[in-house]
């Protein structure tokens, strides 16, 4: 009910606009049939009752400039979510009152468990209902009672009737409407009465009006809209007016005016103060209209006509959304305008968020699916789902190029105030990589370090904003990142954080596996950021050097082992390396070089690290292989080790990753006809090992449905490895596949057993360190210690 | 003797009673759809009041009249109803759309205003 009350505000708010300029543009329109005047109020019933129009480079929405369109077209001043947002904000068009109007919005605190303006905007629409359910309680009340009391009036002739209960002729019934006129009415007055009521039946204003009041009490919290209402209706009668002195012509004028006078006069028998009429009263207008009647020139009628359904049309439509032209607004494939214009502090403004999206260049042959946002509860959250048309641009060598994910990412968190987390979802449609999807996940945190400062300080002008993009264009430099860690947003949803710091060491250990020569671009790339590092003005402390141009730091960091090769051979090439330039070389080469380093003293001067440096070799060791002596376990060890090996099957094989090794937790398996369908929860995980080292370099935990066929000798061919799906789809995923491999019948209890096994994954970790040392011991490793993050170095052999 | 009051539609009604009584309450309910363009319910709901009054009589179905027409007098109603937008809309809006009354003094105005736009 709160979003409905919401979406009938942003209309109120939409045909406020709308009879504002109705009523101003009524004033030009006094001497033209007032015809023209009552349909102007079209576009205003309209707007209250459709919140989506066409769309027209003429709209009267492209003067107020509000950026509050929704990518369904609608206009949205006031957000549906206002309720969710941690600083509710409304955006009319209008600066003022939005700075009056936001200020007294209470802000969400983190503390309570409901956000106060929730609560508000619950009681606003309870009020609203509330009053909706009064006034058309009131109004068919008295229409009933009205109705009951001229029942017996009696039948003059057709849909006449007479009565003597009332005084002032009308209208009155929806389906056959009959005209009541009081009794004792000239024959004189009586046939312009009756000709002004007809008038009104031919015009279906007995139909109109009804509606138009129905309208009216949905939007009753808008003055604005009861002032058209007035205004509408005396239009309306006037118009009314004037169609009956065409009809029967200019000199009727003096006894038709009579005769409302007449009517009018009878009735202030019982005078009794008006003090809500706003201004002269409509009878004395409706008089004066009639008396200066005279029909107008033809070109008069002819322009004002054509001014009016122009009038009409630009009332009605919404603005094209548009941005002005290209060449203006591009930098850098940036739509920078669009940026600036659609900054907002609320990742619950899809309509911005969409369009901040929009308007930045994604690598060729991407395009964009859909943008999913996470705004009920931080970590507020987005999710860009991107398709690969076209594999051959976008990848080299199967790496997408993530810089520009990365770029945008960053303006995204500089602009969209408090998003916490970016990802982007390309999925493979061509087929050439089978379909794989790989994801990237972007932390507010992560861009902040990287950058040294919080990014949302560009948001302020257009200039800063191209001071950022020229940043982001120089730091990114083509960087190709492997594409092969796919999938690193799946499973460890739980924590989100973990999964993140895992990711940020895989972007940067991956790059080391292509090994290649490093490029002179790549070279001149290099020697300059060190030029721009060795240039802040600082102590004498390599690391305020680093800190002050982390952002180049970080960028060297991001070319990887192309990087640390020019690094070593620099050493190599100079005598003495006890310099700034030394100093941060080392950092360098000790970041790049990570568990392949084996000096382990700290306070090496870089001549003698580099002396002692020997960096370790990686020790590749083949997947785990488990031999245990349950049929079931050993079907499900195989195919869980195949399913996450990172070499097996694939030709030819992605730059070394490392070994596999599983720790499942089996709940069941279910034979049915020669059908066997196992249900686990795998947790895998990647191990490389340099020298005596060991690092983990991924992992998950994900339930799955493992299913088989059974052959003749008794052996069983693997068919399919289903895994849960991700994220919101993660309880449905596994309800669908715990059922019988063939009858599809439910298997009860499956379901909630593997979503509390699921809470822990303490059994499957002694396991996994059980199945790691049981591997190692196979292939002969000795004296082998796991680097754990918080722990350190944990003996395991 | 004491004139009996009589409203417009009672008079009405009551006025085809006394040109065709004695009557058959179904040809009077036929006649008063004709004439007034009365439902049957209408017709029975006000042959009921005057019954109750005193003014008409309902025996085995034949209506005859109590009161003669000498003896009544059409009355104007003193219930008169506001008349509110065509009816259909709520009184209290007439005051704030200005559709209220006008004062002698304005009537006298447009009063002159009108003669003196149509001499």
């Amino acid at each position: 009910m709160t979003s409905l009350f919401t979406d009938i505000l942003n209309m109120s708010i939409t045909a406020s606009y709308v009879a504002i300029a109705v009523i101003i543009i009524r004033i030009f329109l006094k001497k033209v049939p007032k015809v023209f005047s009552y349909v102007l109020w079209l576009p205003v019933l309209i707007r209250l009752v459709f919140p989506f129009t066409f769309s027209s480079n003429f709209s009267l929405f492209s003067f107020i400039k509000t950026n509050t369109q929704t990518s369904t077209g609608a206009l949205a001043y006031v957000p549906n979510n206002i309720g969710l947002m941690r600083n509710p904000s409304v955006d009319v068009g209008i600066n003022r009152i939005n700075n009056v109007v936001n200020s007294s919005l209470p802000a969400g605190k983190i503390a309570t468990s409901v956000n106060p303006m929730q609560i508000i905007m619950g009681i606003a629409s309870i009020i609203w209902v509330v009053g909706i359910v009064i006034l058309l309680g009131y109004s068919i009340i008295t229409y009933l009672k009205l109705k009951s009391s001229v029942r017996t009036a009696t039948l003059v002739k057709d849909n006449i009737f007479e009565t003597d209960i009332i005084t002032t002729p009308f209208v009155c019934g929806f389906i056959k409407p009959r005209i009541f006129v009081p009794v004792g009415m000239s024959e004189n007055e009586l046939s312009y009465i009756l000709e002004h009521e007809q008038t009104h039946i031919d015009r279906l204003d007995y139909l109109i009006k009804p509606f138009a009041f129905l309208v009216l009490i949905i939007h009753w919290f808008n003055p604005l809209i009861w002032l058209s209402f007035a205004l509408m209706s005396k239009d309306m009668e006037m118009s009314c007016d004037e169609s009956v002195l065409k009809k029967m012509g200019n000199d009727i004028k003096g006894s038709y005016a009579n005769s409302l006078l007449s009517l009018s006069v009878k009735r202030s028998r019982v005078l009794i103060g008006s003090p809500l009429a706003f201004s002269e009263s409509k009878i004395k207008s409706r008089i004066k209209n009639i008396i200066s009647y005279k029909k107008p020139a033809f070109g008069i009628i002819a322009i004002t006509m054509i001014v009016t359904i122009a009038l009409i049309v630009v009332f009605t439509a919404n603005p094209k959304n548009e941005q002005s032209p290209i060449s203006e607004a591009m930098y850098a494939k940036y739509n920078i305008s669009s940026l600036i214009s659609n900054k907002t502090l609320y990742i619950g403004n899809s309509g911005k968020v969409v369009a901040l999206i929009d308007a930045m260049p994604l690598p060729a042959g991407i395009v964009r699916d859909t943008v999913e946002l996470q705004t009920l509860k931080e970590p507020y959250g987005m999710t860009i789902n991107l398709t690969m048309n076209d594999a051959s641009n976008v990848t080299v060598r199967g790496a997408i190029d993530t810089g520009t994910f990365y770029r945008n990412s960053i303006l995204l968190f500089s602009l969209v105030d408090n998003v916490d987390i970016i990802n982007y979802k390309v999925v493979d449609s061509t087929g050439k990589y089978d379909g794989a999807a790989y994801g990237f996940t972007y932390t507010r945190e992560m861009v902040d370090k990287l950058m040294g400062e919080d990014v949302r300080t560009y948001a302020v002008s257009t200039d800063k904003l191209k001071i950022l993009i020229d940043r982001l264009k120089s730091m990114f430099v083509d960087v190709k990142v492997d594409s092969s860690y796919n999938d690193t947003t799946t499973a460890i949803e739980t924590d989100v954080t973990t999964a993140i710091a895992t990711e940020t060491t895989k972007a940067i250990d991956t790059t080391t596996a292509i090994a290649t020569d490093t490029t002179k671009e790549e070279k001149d790339q290099i020697e300059k950021y060190l030029k721009v590092i060795m240039s802040a003005d600082t102590s004498s402390n390599p690391n305020d050097y680093i800190k002050a141009h982390d952002i180049e730091y970080q960028s060297i960091l991001k070319m990887g082992d192309n990087a640390l090769n020019y690094l070593l051979a620099q050493f190599e090439e100079t005598p003495n390396n006890n310099d700034l330039r030394g100093h941060i070389m080392m950092a360098l080469c000790k970041e790049l070089l990570g568990d392949r380093n084996n000096v382990t003293d700290e306070s090496l001067s870089p001549q003698d690290w580099v002396l002692q440096l020997k960096p370790y070799e990686e020790i590749e060791l083949s997947d785990f292989h488990a031999n245990v002596s349950d049929k079931i376990e050993q079907l499900v060890y195989d195919a869980a080790v195949k399913q996450y090996s990172q070499s097996n099957g694939k030709k030819p094989s992605p730059p070394d990753y490392g070994f596999t090794v599983v720790a499942p937790t089996i709940f069941g398996s279910y034979e049915e006809g020669n059908n066997l369908k196992i249900i686990v929860t795998v947790y895998s995980s990647r191990f490389r090992l340099y020298e005596k080292t060991l690092s983990n370099v991924g992992g998950s935990v994900i339930p799955a449905a493992i299913t088989y066929t059974k052959n003749a000798d008794g052996s069983y061919t693997l068919d399919e490895y289903l895994e849960a799906k991700d994220g919101s789809y993660f309880g449905k995923s596994i309800k669908e596949f715990c059922v019988m491999p063939v009858s599809k019948k439910e298997i009860t209890g499956l379901y909630d057993k593997i979503l509390k096994d699921y809470a822990s994954n303490k059994n499957r970790s002694e396991l996994l360190m059980e199945n790691l040392i049981e591997h190692l011991k196979a292939n002969n490793q000795k004296g082998i210690v796991l680097k754990q993050i918080p722990d350190g170095l944990v003996p395991l052999t | 003797m004491e004139q009996y009051k009589l409203f417009d539609a009672e008079y009405k009604f009551a006025s085809i009673v006394w040109e065709n009584e004695p009557i058959n309450s179904t040809e009077l309910v036929k006649l008063s759809l004709d004439k007034l363009g009365w439902k049957k319910s209408t017709t029975y709901t006000v042959l009921r009041k005057l019954c109750e009054r005193g003014i008409l009589r309902n025996e085995d179905a034949m209506v005859s009249s109590v009161v003669k027409k000498e003896d009544s007098q059409k009355y104007e109603s003193q219930t008169v109803i506001e008349k509110t937008f065509n009816g259909s809309l709520p009184q209290f809006l007439t005051a704030f759309l200005g559709e209220s009354k006008i004062t002698k003094k304005e009537a006298e105005e447009l009063k002159r205003i009108i003669e003196e736009a149509t001499k």
